[in-house]
Protein backbone atom coordinates (compact mmCIF):
# COMPACT_ATOMS: atom_id res chain seq x y z
CA UNK A 1 0.00 0.00 0.00
CA UNK A 2 1.36 3.43 -0.62
CA UNK A 3 2.22 5.56 2.10
CA UNK A 4 -0.01 8.68 2.57
CA UNK A 5 1.63 12.27 1.40
CA UNK A 6 2.23 13.04 5.16
CA UNK A 7 3.77 9.63 6.06
CA UNK A 8 6.01 10.62 3.21
CA UNK A 9 7.15 14.07 4.72
CA UNK A 10 7.30 13.11 8.18
CA UNK A 11 9.71 10.10 7.30
CA UNK A 12 11.95 12.17 5.00
CA UNK A 13 11.73 15.45 7.18
CA UNK A 14 13.16 13.02 10.06
CA UNK A 15 16.12 11.82 7.68
CA UNK A 16 16.66 15.57 6.64
CA UNK A 17 17.47 16.19 10.61
CA UNK A 18 19.78 13.08 11.03
CA UNK A 19 16.45 11.35 13.52
CA UNK A 20 16.32 8.32 10.73
CA UNK A 21 19.02 6.57 8.51
CA UNK A 22 17.89 6.35 4.86
CA UNK A 23 16.99 2.34 5.32
CA UNK A 24 14.91 3.03 8.58
CA UNK A 25 12.98 5.68 6.20
CA UNK A 26 12.86 2.70 3.48
CA UNK A 27 11.41 0.36 5.95
CA UNK A 28 8.27 2.14 6.83
CA UNK A 29 8.06 3.95 2.63
CA UNK A 30 9.34 1.37 1.01
CA UNK A 31 12.33 1.09 -1.43
CA UNK A 32 13.61 3.82 -3.33
CA UNK A 33 14.24 2.91 -7.16
CA UNK A 34 17.33 4.47 -6.94
CA UNK A 35 18.58 2.61 -4.30
CA UNK A 36 19.12 3.34 -0.31
CA UNK A 37 22.44 5.11 -1.02
CA UNK A 38 20.91 7.65 -3.09
CA UNK A 39 18.03 8.33 -1.19
CA UNK A 40 20.29 8.90 2.03
CA UNK A 41 22.16 11.83 -0.45
CA UNK A 42 19.38 14.33 0.32
CA UNK A 43 20.86 14.76 3.86
CA UNK A 44 23.89 15.43 2.82
CA UNK A 45 23.01 17.73 0.84
CA UNK A 46 20.68 19.50 3.37
CA UNK A 47 22.95 19.83 5.64
CA UNK A 48 26.01 20.79 3.26
CA UNK A 49 23.51 23.84 2.19
CA UNK A 50 22.99 24.46 5.87
CA UNK A 51 26.58 24.56 7.09
CA UNK A 52 27.54 26.47 4.50
CA UNK A 53 24.59 29.43 4.85
CA UNK A 54 26.07 29.41 8.26
CA UNK A 55 29.79 29.47 7.29
CA UNK A 56 29.23 32.06 4.84
CA UNK A 57 27.43 34.26 7.46
CA UNK A 58 30.04 33.70 9.99
CA UNK A 59 33.24 33.44 8.23
CA UNK A 60 35.35 35.81 10.39
CA UNK A 61 34.15 33.24 13.42
CA UNK A 62 35.02 30.30 11.39
CA UNK A 63 38.82 31.73 10.85
CA UNK A 64 39.43 33.11 14.30
CA UNK A 65 38.60 30.11 15.78
CA UNK A 66 41.12 27.53 16.91
CA UNK A 67 41.72 24.74 14.75
CA UNK A 68 39.62 21.84 15.37
CA UNK A 69 36.94 24.26 17.47
CA UNK A 70 34.30 25.70 14.88
CA UNK A 71 33.08 23.02 12.76
CA UNK A 72 31.87 20.77 15.87
CA UNK A 73 30.23 24.05 17.52
CA UNK A 74 28.14 25.11 14.31
CA UNK A 75 26.99 21.63 14.36
CA UNK A 76 25.55 21.65 17.70
CA UNK A 77 24.31 25.11 16.80
CA UNK A 78 22.37 23.71 14.00
CA UNK A 79 21.17 21.09 16.18
CA UNK A 80 20.03 23.11 19.21
CA UNK A 81 18.42 26.02 16.75
CA UNK A 82 17.59 24.14 13.51
CA UNK A 83 16.30 26.52 10.77
CA UNK A 84 12.49 27.18 11.50
CA UNK A 85 11.88 30.24 9.54
CA UNK A 86 11.97 30.48 5.78
CA UNK A 87 13.82 33.89 5.08
CA UNK A 88 17.68 31.93 5.05
CA UNK A 89 19.42 34.59 7.01
CA UNK A 90 17.16 34.04 10.44
CA UNK A 91 18.99 30.63 10.64
CA UNK A 92 22.04 33.01 11.89
CA UNK A 93 19.95 34.55 14.18
CA UNK A 94 20.51 32.90 17.65
CA UNK A 95 24.54 31.84 16.74
CA UNK A 96 25.81 34.92 19.17
CA UNK A 97 23.75 33.86 21.97
CA UNK A 98 24.85 30.22 21.11
CA UNK A 99 28.51 31.24 20.93
CA UNK A 100 28.40 33.24 24.69
CA UNK A 101 26.33 30.39 26.34
CA UNK A 102 28.89 27.72 25.44
CA UNK A 103 31.50 30.38 26.61
CA UNK A 104 32.89 30.73 23.43
CA UNK A 105 35.99 33.09 23.70
CA UNK A 106 35.39 37.15 23.99
CA UNK A 107 36.65 37.32 19.85
CA UNK A 108 34.79 35.04 18.43
CA UNK A 109 31.38 36.16 20.63
CA UNK A 110 32.31 39.66 19.68
CA UNK A 111 32.75 38.71 15.62
CA UNK A 112 29.76 37.11 15.54
CA UNK A 113 27.54 39.84 17.49
CA UNK A 114 29.33 42.12 14.76
CA UNK A 115 28.13 39.91 11.80
CA UNK A 116 24.27 39.62 13.05
CA UNK A 117 24.34 43.22 13.87
CA UNK A 118 25.53 44.53 10.55
CA UNK A 119 22.76 42.68 9.27
CA UNK A 120 19.84 43.35 11.40
CA UNK A 121 21.27 47.32 10.69
CA UNK A 122 21.44 46.58 6.76
CA UNK A 123 17.92 45.18 7.06
CA UNK A 124 16.23 47.36 10.17
CA UNK A 125 14.05 50.54 8.89
CA UNK A 126 16.51 53.50 8.50
CA UNK A 127 14.74 55.57 11.27
CA UNK A 128 15.17 52.76 13.46
CA UNK A 129 18.49 51.82 12.46
CA UNK A 130 20.90 52.98 14.05
CA UNK A 131 23.23 50.88 16.78
CA UNK A 132 25.86 51.66 18.67
CA UNK A 133 28.41 48.70 19.91
CA UNK A 134 31.48 48.22 22.29
CA UNK A 135 33.77 45.71 21.69
CA UNK A 136 37.23 44.49 22.97
CA UNK A 137 38.91 43.39 19.83
CA UNK A 138 38.98 44.97 16.58
CA UNK A 139 36.35 43.32 14.92
CA UNK A 140 35.27 44.92 11.93
CA UNK A 141 39.00 45.38 10.74
CA UNK A 142 39.47 41.64 11.27
CA UNK A 143 35.98 40.99 9.50
CA UNK A 144 36.72 42.96 6.15
CA UNK A 145 40.17 40.93 6.04
CA UNK A 146 38.50 37.84 5.72
CA UNK A 147 35.37 39.08 3.59
CA UNK A 148 36.93 41.21 1.06
CA UNK A 149 40.79 40.04 0.90
CA UNK A 150 40.56 36.56 1.68
CA UNK A 151 41.96 36.68 5.10
CA UNK A 152 42.52 32.52 6.14
CA UNK A 153 44.01 32.88 9.58
CA UNK A 154 44.62 34.46 12.85
CA UNK A 155 42.37 36.65 14.99
CA UNK A 156 41.50 39.94 15.68
CA UNK A 157 43.73 42.32 17.44
CA UNK A 158 43.03 43.27 21.11
CA UNK A 159 41.80 46.54 20.76
CA UNK A 160 38.96 48.40 22.30
CA UNK A 161 36.53 50.29 19.92
CA UNK A 162 32.76 51.92 20.06
CA UNK A 163 30.98 51.90 16.70
CA UNK A 164 28.04 53.61 15.66
CA UNK A 165 26.13 51.43 12.75
CA UNK A 166 23.66 52.93 10.60
CA UNK A 167 22.08 52.39 7.35
CA UNK A 168 22.97 55.01 5.24
CA UNK A 169 19.77 56.87 4.42
CA UNK A 170 21.52 58.42 1.17
CA UNK A 171 22.35 55.21 -0.78
CA UNK A 172 21.32 52.13 1.74
CA UNK A 173 24.68 51.35 2.44
CA UNK A 174 26.33 50.28 6.34
CA UNK A 175 27.73 53.03 7.65
CA UNK A 176 30.12 52.84 10.72
CA UNK A 177 32.23 55.74 12.83
CA UNK A 178 33.83 55.68 16.03
CA UNK A 179 31.40 58.26 17.59
CA UNK A 180 32.36 61.05 19.95
CA UNK A 181 31.17 61.42 23.29
CA UNK A 182 28.84 64.47 21.49
CA UNK A 183 27.46 62.12 18.62
CA UNK A 184 26.62 59.89 21.05
CA UNK A 185 24.78 62.21 23.22
CA UNK A 186 23.02 63.99 19.66
CA UNK A 187 21.65 60.40 18.84
CA UNK A 188 20.56 59.79 22.42
CA UNK A 189 18.83 63.26 22.61
CA UNK A 190 17.01 62.72 19.34
CA UNK A 191 16.24 59.14 19.92
CA UNK A 192 14.77 59.56 23.43
CA UNK A 193 12.85 62.80 22.05
CA UNK A 194 14.58 65.34 25.03
CA UNK A 195 17.09 66.72 26.67
CA UNK A 196 17.96 65.72 30.57
CA UNK A 197 20.31 66.45 33.08
CA UNK A 198 22.31 63.40 33.24
CA UNK A 199 23.90 63.40 29.75
CA UNK A 200 27.18 65.04 29.68
CA UNK A 201 27.28 68.78 29.65
CA UNK A 202 28.46 69.42 26.01
CA UNK A 203 28.05 73.07 24.01
CA UNK A 204 24.92 73.19 22.04
CA UNK A 205 26.80 73.83 19.28
CA UNK A 206 28.79 70.91 19.26
CA UNK A 207 25.96 68.75 19.44
CA UNK A 208 24.49 70.87 16.46
CA UNK A 209 27.74 70.45 14.64
CA UNK A 210 27.80 66.50 15.07
CA UNK A 211 24.12 66.83 13.99
CA UNK A 212 25.68 67.75 10.76
CA UNK A 213 27.96 65.59 10.54
CA UNK A 214 26.14 62.61 11.16
CA UNK A 215 23.25 64.02 8.50
CA UNK A 216 26.20 64.24 6.02
CA UNK A 217 26.84 60.79 6.64
CA UNK A 218 23.56 59.81 5.81
CA UNK A 219 22.98 58.64 9.53
CA UNK A 220 20.45 61.05 10.86
CA UNK A 221 17.55 62.29 8.27
CA UNK A 222 18.31 66.13 6.94
CA UNK A 223 15.72 67.67 9.90
CA UNK A 224 17.29 66.44 12.74
CA UNK A 225 19.24 69.73 13.39
CA UNK A 226 16.17 71.43 13.53
CA UNK A 227 14.87 68.77 16.11
CA UNK A 228 17.68 69.24 17.55
CA UNK A 229 17.76 72.66 18.06
CA UNK A 230 14.59 72.75 19.52
CA UNK A 231 15.51 69.97 22.13
CA UNK A 232 18.99 71.18 23.53
CA UNK A 233 18.53 74.03 26.12
CA UNK B 1 5.78 42.93 -20.44
CA UNK B 2 8.41 40.49 -19.74
CA UNK B 3 10.19 38.79 -23.32
CA UNK B 4 13.34 37.86 -24.16
CA UNK B 5 16.41 37.12 -21.68
CA UNK B 6 16.87 37.80 -18.40
CA UNK B 7 19.50 36.95 -16.01
CA UNK B 8 19.18 36.28 -11.69
CA UNK B 9 19.56 39.15 -9.89
CA UNK B 10 22.50 38.27 -7.67
CA UNK B 11 24.32 40.58 -4.92
CA UNK B 12 27.86 40.01 -7.19
CA UNK B 13 25.93 41.43 -9.99
CA UNK B 14 23.55 44.36 -8.58
CA UNK B 15 26.60 46.78 -8.61
CA UNK B 16 27.97 46.35 -12.23
CA UNK B 17 23.78 45.73 -13.10
CA UNK B 18 23.59 49.58 -12.51
CA UNK B 19 26.20 50.83 -14.49
CA UNK B 20 26.33 48.19 -17.83
CA UNK B 21 25.50 49.67 -21.08
CA UNK B 22 24.92 45.89 -22.28
CA UNK B 23 20.93 44.52 -22.92
CA UNK B 24 18.91 43.29 -20.12
CA UNK B 25 15.74 42.62 -20.98
CA UNK B 26 14.73 41.68 -17.08
CA UNK B 27 15.40 40.41 -13.80
CA UNK B 28 14.58 37.40 -11.58
CA UNK B 29 14.75 37.75 -8.34
CA UNK B 30 14.96 34.83 -5.10
CA UNK B 31 11.64 35.88 -3.60
CA UNK B 32 12.84 34.96 0.08
CA UNK B 33 15.78 37.69 -0.87
CA UNK B 34 13.71 40.66 -0.64
CA UNK B 35 9.93 39.80 0.79
CA UNK B 36 9.04 41.48 3.52
CA UNK B 37 12.34 42.80 4.31
CA UNK B 38 12.96 46.81 4.88
CA UNK B 39 16.14 48.23 4.34
CA UNK B 40 19.11 48.04 1.95
CA UNK B 41 16.54 44.69 0.01
CA UNK B 42 14.07 47.31 -0.26
CA UNK B 43 16.20 49.66 -1.38
CA UNK B 44 18.09 47.79 -3.88
CA UNK B 45 14.49 46.76 -4.76
CA UNK B 46 13.26 49.64 -5.43
CA UNK B 47 16.47 50.73 -7.84
CA UNK B 48 16.19 47.59 -9.95
CA UNK B 49 12.29 47.93 -10.10
CA UNK B 50 12.62 51.44 -11.83
CA UNK B 51 14.96 49.83 -14.56
CA UNK B 52 13.98 46.53 -15.42
CA UNK B 53 10.79 44.21 -15.06
CA UNK B 54 11.27 42.11 -12.16
CA UNK B 55 9.85 38.25 -11.70
CA UNK B 56 10.29 36.60 -8.63
CA UNK B 57 10.88 33.25 -7.77
CA UNK B 58 10.82 31.59 -4.55
CA UNK B 59 12.45 28.66 -2.82
CA UNK B 60 9.67 28.64 0.03
CA UNK B 61 6.03 28.47 -1.26
CA UNK B 62 6.47 24.05 -0.23
CA UNK B 63 3.78 23.42 -2.40
CA UNK B 64 4.00 19.76 -1.98
CA UNK B 65 3.95 20.19 1.77
CA UNK B 66 2.06 23.48 2.73
CA UNK B 67 3.45 27.36 2.68
CA UNK B 68 5.49 27.87 6.24
CA UNK B 69 3.55 30.37 8.98
CA UNK B 70 3.81 33.88 7.59
CA UNK B 71 4.84 33.20 4.33
CA UNK B 72 1.58 33.48 2.12
CA UNK B 73 0.83 36.84 3.42
CA UNK B 74 4.36 38.36 3.33
CA UNK B 75 4.45 36.91 -0.13
CA UNK B 76 1.07 38.07 -1.46
CA UNK B 77 2.21 41.68 0.18
CA UNK B 78 5.68 41.60 -2.15
CA UNK B 79 3.86 40.34 -5.42
CA UNK B 80 1.51 43.64 -4.59
CA UNK B 81 4.49 45.93 -4.76
CA UNK B 82 6.53 44.87 -7.28
CA UNK B 83 3.66 44.11 -9.60
CA UNK B 84 5.14 41.04 -11.76
CA UNK B 85 2.65 39.74 -14.62
CA UNK B 86 3.76 36.12 -13.13
CA UNK B 87 5.83 34.86 -10.07
CA UNK B 88 7.39 31.36 -9.67
CA UNK B 89 8.13 28.70 -7.58
CA UNK B 90 9.44 24.81 -7.58
CA UNK B 91 7.11 21.54 -7.75
CA UNK B 92 8.84 20.10 -4.23
CA UNK B 93 8.32 20.63 -0.45
CA UNK B 94 11.24 22.80 1.30
CA UNK B 95 9.74 22.77 4.82
CA UNK B 96 7.55 20.92 7.21
CA UNK B 97 5.61 22.66 9.81
CA UNK B 98 8.01 24.65 11.69
CA UNK B 99 11.44 23.02 10.07
CA UNK B 100 13.17 24.47 6.89
CA UNK B 101 15.74 23.24 4.82
CA UNK B 102 16.15 25.90 2.28
CA UNK B 103 16.40 22.71 -0.27
CA UNK B 104 14.06 21.98 -3.18
CA UNK B 105 12.68 18.39 -1.95
CA UNK B 106 11.37 15.75 -3.99
CA UNK B 107 7.60 14.41 -3.86
CA UNK B 108 6.15 11.09 -4.29
CA UNK B 109 4.24 11.16 -7.57
CA UNK B 110 1.01 10.41 -7.27
CA UNK B 111 -2.75 11.69 -7.13
CA UNK B 112 -2.87 12.72 -3.35
CA UNK B 113 0.44 14.57 -3.62
CA UNK B 114 -1.23 16.51 -7.46
CA UNK B 115 -4.41 17.02 -5.49
CA UNK B 116 -2.13 18.90 -2.32
CA UNK B 117 -0.18 20.90 -4.64
CA UNK B 118 -2.93 22.01 -6.61
CA UNK B 119 -4.83 23.28 -3.50
CA UNK B 120 -1.73 25.26 -2.67
CA UNK B 121 -1.00 26.64 -6.13
CA UNK B 122 -5.15 27.39 -5.67
CA UNK B 123 -4.68 29.49 -2.85
CA UNK B 124 -1.18 31.27 -3.81
CA UNK B 125 -2.80 32.56 -6.93
CA UNK B 126 -6.40 33.37 -5.44
CA UNK B 127 -4.09 35.58 -2.72
CA UNK B 128 -1.64 36.83 -5.10
CA UNK B 129 -4.11 37.55 -7.99
CA UNK B 130 -1.23 36.32 -10.24
CA UNK B 131 -0.56 33.36 -12.15
CA UNK B 132 2.43 30.90 -10.56
CA UNK B 133 4.79 28.96 -12.17
CA UNK B 134 6.38 25.95 -10.81
CA UNK B 135 9.80 24.88 -11.56
CA UNK B 136 10.78 20.99 -12.41
CA UNK B 137 13.24 20.28 -10.21
CA UNK B 138 16.37 18.33 -9.86
CA UNK B 139 15.96 14.84 -8.26
CA UNK B 140 19.04 12.59 -7.23
CA UNK B 141 17.11 9.94 -6.34
CA UNK B 142 13.39 8.39 -7.08
CA UNK B 143 11.71 8.38 -3.70
CA UNK B 144 9.35 5.64 -2.93
CA UNK B 145 6.14 5.58 -3.78
CA UNK B 146 5.84 7.31 -6.76
CA UNK B 147 2.70 5.89 -9.02
CA UNK B 148 3.97 7.87 -12.21
CA UNK B 149 7.40 9.11 -13.55
CA UNK B 150 8.18 12.86 -13.98
CA UNK B 151 6.61 13.93 -16.97
CA UNK B 152 3.23 11.80 -16.77
CA UNK B 153 3.46 13.98 -12.89
CA UNK B 154 3.96 17.31 -13.91
CA UNK B 155 1.06 16.87 -16.98
CA UNK B 156 -0.92 15.97 -14.04
CA UNK B 157 0.08 19.02 -11.90
CA UNK B 158 -0.36 21.94 -14.46
CA UNK B 159 -3.88 20.13 -15.52
CA UNK B 160 -4.96 20.16 -12.03
CA UNK B 161 -3.43 23.49 -10.40
CA UNK B 162 -3.73 25.31 -13.19
CA UNK B 163 -0.43 26.57 -12.76
CA UNK B 164 2.35 27.15 -15.87
CA UNK B 165 5.53 25.68 -16.23
CA UNK B 166 9.04 27.01 -15.41
CA UNK B 167 10.82 24.52 -17.61
CA UNK B 168 14.09 24.25 -16.57
CA UNK B 169 16.45 22.77 -19.22
CA UNK B 170 19.15 21.91 -16.90
CA UNK B 171 17.38 20.57 -14.21
CA UNK B 172 15.69 18.24 -17.04
CA UNK B 173 19.39 16.81 -18.43
CA UNK B 174 20.34 16.64 -14.44
CA UNK B 175 17.64 14.12 -14.35
CA UNK B 176 17.81 12.57 -17.68
CA UNK B 177 21.45 11.84 -16.99
CA UNK B 178 21.17 10.69 -13.25
CA UNK B 179 17.98 8.63 -13.75
CA UNK B 180 19.23 6.46 -16.93
CA UNK B 181 17.15 8.64 -19.35
CA UNK B 182 17.09 9.90 -23.04
CA UNK B 183 16.99 13.88 -22.09
CA UNK B 184 15.28 14.60 -26.11
CA UNK B 185 12.54 11.56 -24.77
CA UNK B 186 12.15 13.39 -21.56
CA UNK B 187 11.59 16.48 -23.19
CA UNK B 188 9.34 14.84 -25.68
CA UNK B 189 7.01 13.76 -22.81
CA UNK B 190 6.82 17.05 -20.79
CA UNK B 191 4.18 19.02 -21.15
CA UNK B 192 5.84 21.94 -22.91
CA UNK B 193 2.23 23.50 -23.79
CA UNK B 194 2.10 24.78 -20.62
CA UNK B 195 5.61 26.12 -20.98
CA UNK B 196 5.71 29.54 -20.17
CA UNK B 197 9.38 30.53 -18.70
CA UNK B 198 12.62 28.90 -19.43
CA UNK B 199 15.74 28.60 -17.19
CA UNK B 200 18.83 27.85 -18.39
CA UNK B 201 22.14 26.65 -16.04
CA UNK B 202 25.17 24.83 -15.44
CA UNK B 203 25.16 21.68 -13.09
CA UNK B 204 28.55 20.19 -11.54
CA UNK B 205 29.70 16.68 -11.27
CA UNK B 206 29.75 15.23 -7.92
CA UNK B 207 30.43 11.16 -6.78
CA UNK B 208 29.41 9.90 -10.66
CA UNK B 209 25.92 12.54 -10.21
CA UNK B 210 25.41 15.89 -12.10
CA UNK B 211 24.34 18.43 -9.31
CA UNK B 212 22.10 21.63 -9.64
CA UNK B 213 24.68 24.25 -8.25
CA UNK B 214 24.03 26.73 -10.93
CA UNK B 215 28.23 26.75 -10.46
CA UNK B 216 29.08 26.22 -14.46
CA UNK B 217 28.53 28.09 -18.08
CA UNK B 218 25.36 26.13 -19.28
CA UNK B 219 26.31 23.27 -20.91
CA UNK B 220 26.53 22.19 -24.90
CA UNK B 221 23.38 19.23 -24.29
CA UNK B 222 21.71 22.00 -22.28
CA UNK B 223 21.94 24.69 -25.19
CA UNK B 224 20.86 21.71 -27.53
CA UNK B 225 17.64 21.08 -25.42
CA UNK B 226 16.86 24.55 -25.84
CA UNK B 227 17.03 25.14 -29.60
CA UNK B 228 14.97 22.05 -29.05
CA UNK B 229 12.62 23.82 -27.08
CA UNK B 230 11.99 27.18 -29.00
CA UNK B 231 11.39 25.21 -31.94
CA UNK B 232 8.41 23.50 -30.25
CA UNK B 233 7.27 26.65 -27.91
CA UNK B 234 8.57 29.85 -30.03
CA UNK B 235 10.68 32.82 -28.04
CA UNK B 236 9.48 31.74 -24.42
CA UNK B 237 11.29 34.19 -21.82
CA UNK B 238 14.47 33.11 -20.67
CA UNK B 239 16.24 33.08 -18.00
CA UNK B 240 20.12 32.74 -17.91
CA UNK B 241 20.64 31.43 -14.07
CA UNK B 242 24.20 31.50 -11.70
CA UNK B 243 24.40 31.00 -8.22
CA UNK B 244 27.56 29.76 -7.29
CA UNK B 245 31.18 30.84 -8.36
CA UNK B 246 29.32 33.49 -10.18
CA UNK B 247 31.58 35.01 -13.00
CA UNK B 248 31.69 38.67 -14.39
CA UNK B 249 28.44 39.77 -15.33
CA UNK B 250 29.96 39.83 -18.67
CA UNK B 251 30.20 36.73 -18.76
CA UNK B 252 26.71 36.29 -18.05
CA UNK B 253 25.11 38.29 -20.29
CA UNK B 254 27.84 36.94 -23.05
CA UNK B 255 25.41 33.76 -22.19
CA UNK B 256 22.37 35.99 -22.57
CA UNK B 257 23.35 37.13 -25.81
CA UNK B 258 24.01 33.68 -26.95
CA UNK B 259 20.56 32.71 -26.14
CA UNK B 260 19.19 35.69 -27.67
CA UNK B 261 20.44 34.62 -30.72
CA UNK B 262 18.90 31.17 -30.65
CA UNK B 263 15.41 32.85 -28.96
CA UNK B 264 15.55 35.41 -32.26
CA UNK B 265 16.09 32.36 -34.32
CA UNK B 266 12.24 30.57 -33.39
CA UNK B 267 10.48 34.10 -33.24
Amino acid sequence: MTPTLDTFLAEFGAMLDGRRTAREVESVLGPSPSGTARLGLYATLVKRQQTGAIDEFYAAVRVAAPAGYYEPLRNAYLEAYPPSHWAPARAAEHFPVFLEARKSSIELVELADFAWTRHLVLHAEATDALVVRHYTHAVKRFSNEVERDGRTRGRPEKDAETWLMGRSLLDGNLVMVEPSVAALVTVEVLHSGGWSDELPAIPRGVLLKEAERLIELGLLPPTSRAVLERLVP
Amino acid sequence: MVRGVGIGLRRELMEPLLTTSRRVDWLELITENFAGLTGKPAVMLERFRSRWPLIPHGVGLSVGSAPPRGYLETLTGFIAKVDPPWFSDHLCFSSLGDRTWFDLLPLPRHDETVARVAAHVKTAQDATGRPLLLENITTYAEVPGSEYDEAAFLRRVVASSGAGLLLDLNNLYVNAVNHGLQPEALLEAFPVEHVRQLHLAGFSKDRGLLLDTHSTPVAKPVWQLYERTLKRCGPVPTLIEWDQHIPSLDAVLDEADTARALMDRFA
